[in-house]
């Protein structure tokens, strides 16, 4: 008797290595995937129907008999696929499945159909119960352990006569629920493996898809602003004049501009836009359009400052502010008249004395308030005189260490190469700040003006 | 930034920043203040800071900010000035 069970189990076993082919087929068709999402539709429940009921039927051929009655895995099919496809999938598996077994007739034909088609419609059941989602492992060996079991039972109920079912019943009940909770469980792992896959993929899709989305509005950004910086600088009369603009990985907004006016006079402009990205080249653009603009006519640089400061104060939302250095340069006079809204205070050097003068005033940085006071002072140019404009990208930068490369070093770096042209000056400290910062990512955008007294004319 | 947005959305109106473990502040540092600041004035508070690093007072210097903010040495005399303005209202 023993025997006979050990070789029954040999033998269910062997066919589970069928299962395992078929579940690992099943589980990749594209119909077992929209499923696995929740895409019940008729199409898909169908193809469902047709696969899981195929496999009972497999089942119940495959089976192994015992004292004239088939143990088999005649209810796997329909559990499995009432519990990855709900009631209609389940209860149709199972009527393709246990409707064959009708059809094979034998004295426990009736109980071991109705048994199957109570199985898959149960199993259905428990999908919807559980929220319409998968019951995982253990729950599928559970559930598979207890149809099982209600199988065993229905045919000592219904079958007759009552002691050859019991016969039946005590030869098969042990290979058959060993072997359909063994079948449950190799379906569950993979359809609980197949689950977390699509998950990690889905994930990692959609990180790939934000890495290249930064990606393309960082070029965006970068495009926006490097389009609007002038291509050329103006020549002007007893004055070298050069700028330069190093956008930073993340694009910071830094801008500068010049704006011709009438008598020989030349507008300078430097800025920072708080913010980074497309959110900071659109301001960028926002406040250097208005700036150009309240330019226009012959207009002090504190009219022009107050202005524009008004203009961008209304349409600055969420507390976006740019810090702001307009002067104005006449080259007759050879007087520099400026505003300092906020920004950085440019340097000069006396080209004589080599003194250091910061170019401060009582402003604030535009767009922060309506009717900002805006300060204007006045300084002379002499020849060899050195106006430094720069943005915090430049003290701000940061080497290996995160020091910063700082107001000091670009003192320094100035009075060394005061001799030097304007654009070799800007050359010259573009190049100190990036040997400083080695080759670390910079956080802002690293812009520099060098204005230089020349000869008078 | 989504700390500060959190307290105010929470119905914070009184706020004192203690910067004294601030010691740098970028320009985006700045406008989550600003931006904290617009709002709270609006909503009839404000924000007062307390214990700025000498290079951060600075940074609020440059900008010109030090004329918007309320700026105290010590934690207790920013909130001391926010009690001082309740009293009226008591």
């Amino acid at each position: 008797m023993a025997a006979i069970i050990d070789s029954v189990l040999l033998t269910l076993i062997e066919k589970i290595c069928v299962i395992v082919v078929a579940a690992y087929l099943i589980t990749r068709t594209r119909s077992f995937s929209e499923i696995l999402d929740g895409r019940l539709t008729a199409k898909n429940q169908a193809v469902m129907v047709l696969i899981f009921g195929a496999f009972s039927v497999f089942g119940t051929v495959s089976g192994v008999e015992v004292f004239g009655v088939i143990a088999n895995v005649r209810d796997l099919g329909p559990v499995i696929g009432g519990l990855v496809g709900g009631p209609v999938v389940g209860l149709g598996a199972s009527l393709i499945g246990g409707g064959y077994r009708f059809l094979q007739g034998g004295f426990t034909g009736l109980a071991c159909s109705i048994a199957t088609i109570l199985a898959g419609s149960l199993a259905g059941l428990v999908y919807i119960l559980n929220r319409r989602r998968f019951v995982g492992v253990v729950g599928a060996v559970i559930l598979s352990v207890l149809f099982e079991s209600l199988h065993m039972l229905l045919v000592l109920l219904i079958a007759e006569p009552w002691q050859e079912a019991l016969i039946v019943v005590r030869g098969t009940a042990a290979p058959m629920i060993a072997s359909n909770s063994v079948g449950a469980f190799i379906f569950a792992m993979m359809i609980t493996n197949l689950i977390r896959e699509r998950e990690t993929a889905e994930e990692r899709d959609k990180y790939f898809l934000e890495l290249e989305k930064k990606k393309m509005e960082l070029n965006i950004a970068r495009e926006i602003q490097q389009s609007f910086l002038p291509d050329t600088v103006p020549q002007l009369k007893g004055f070298d004049l050069a700028a330069a603009s190093h956008p930073a990985k993340e694009v910071g907004g830094d801008f500068y501009d010049f704006i011709p006016q009438s008598d020989g006079k030349m507008g300078l402009v430097i800025a920072d836009v708080s913010g980074k990205s497309v959110p900071a080249a659109l301001f960028m653009v926002l406040s250097r359009a208005t700036v150009k603009a309240s330019a226009a006519g012959d207009k002090t640089a504190e009219e022009v400052a107050k202005s524009a400061n008004d203009l961008i104060a209304a349409d600055a939302k969420s507390g976006m502010f740019v810090t702001l250095f307009y002067a104005i340069l006449d080259q007759e006079t050879r007087t520099l008249r400026y505003v300092n809204a906020g920004h950085n205070p440019p340097l000069v050097l006396n080209g004589k004395t080599g003194d250091l003068t910061l170019l401060k005033t009582r402003g604030i940085a535009m767009g922060v308030m309506e009717d900002a006071e805006m300060e204007e002072r006045e300084i002379e140019l002499a020849e060899g005189d050195v106006v430094v404009f720069y943005t915090d990208g430049v003290t701000e930068a940061v080497d290996d260490g995160l020091d910063q490369f700082g107001a000091e070093r670009l003192f320094e770096t100035v009075k060394k190469n005061c001799h030097l042209s304007a654009a070799d000056l800007v050359k010259e400290i573009t190049g100190a700040v990036l040997a400083f910062s080695k080759g670390e990512p910079q956080f802002d955008d690293i812009t520099l003006m060098v204005l230089k007294g020349g000869k008078m004319e | 930034m989504k700390r500060m947005e959190g307290l105010i959305d929470g119905g914070c109106r009184k706020i004192v920043a203690n910067f004294s473990g601030v010691d740098y502040i970028s320009s985006s540092g700045l406008r989550v203040m600003l931006a904290s600041l617009k709002r709270l004035r609006k909503a009839g508070g404000d924000l007062k800071l307390a214990r700025l690093h000498p290079y951060v007072r600075e940074t609020f210097e440059i900008a010109g900010f030090t004329q918007l903010f309320e700026i105290y040495d010590r934690e207790e005399e920013a909130l001391g000035e926010f009690g001082r303005q309740d009293l009226p209202s008591r």
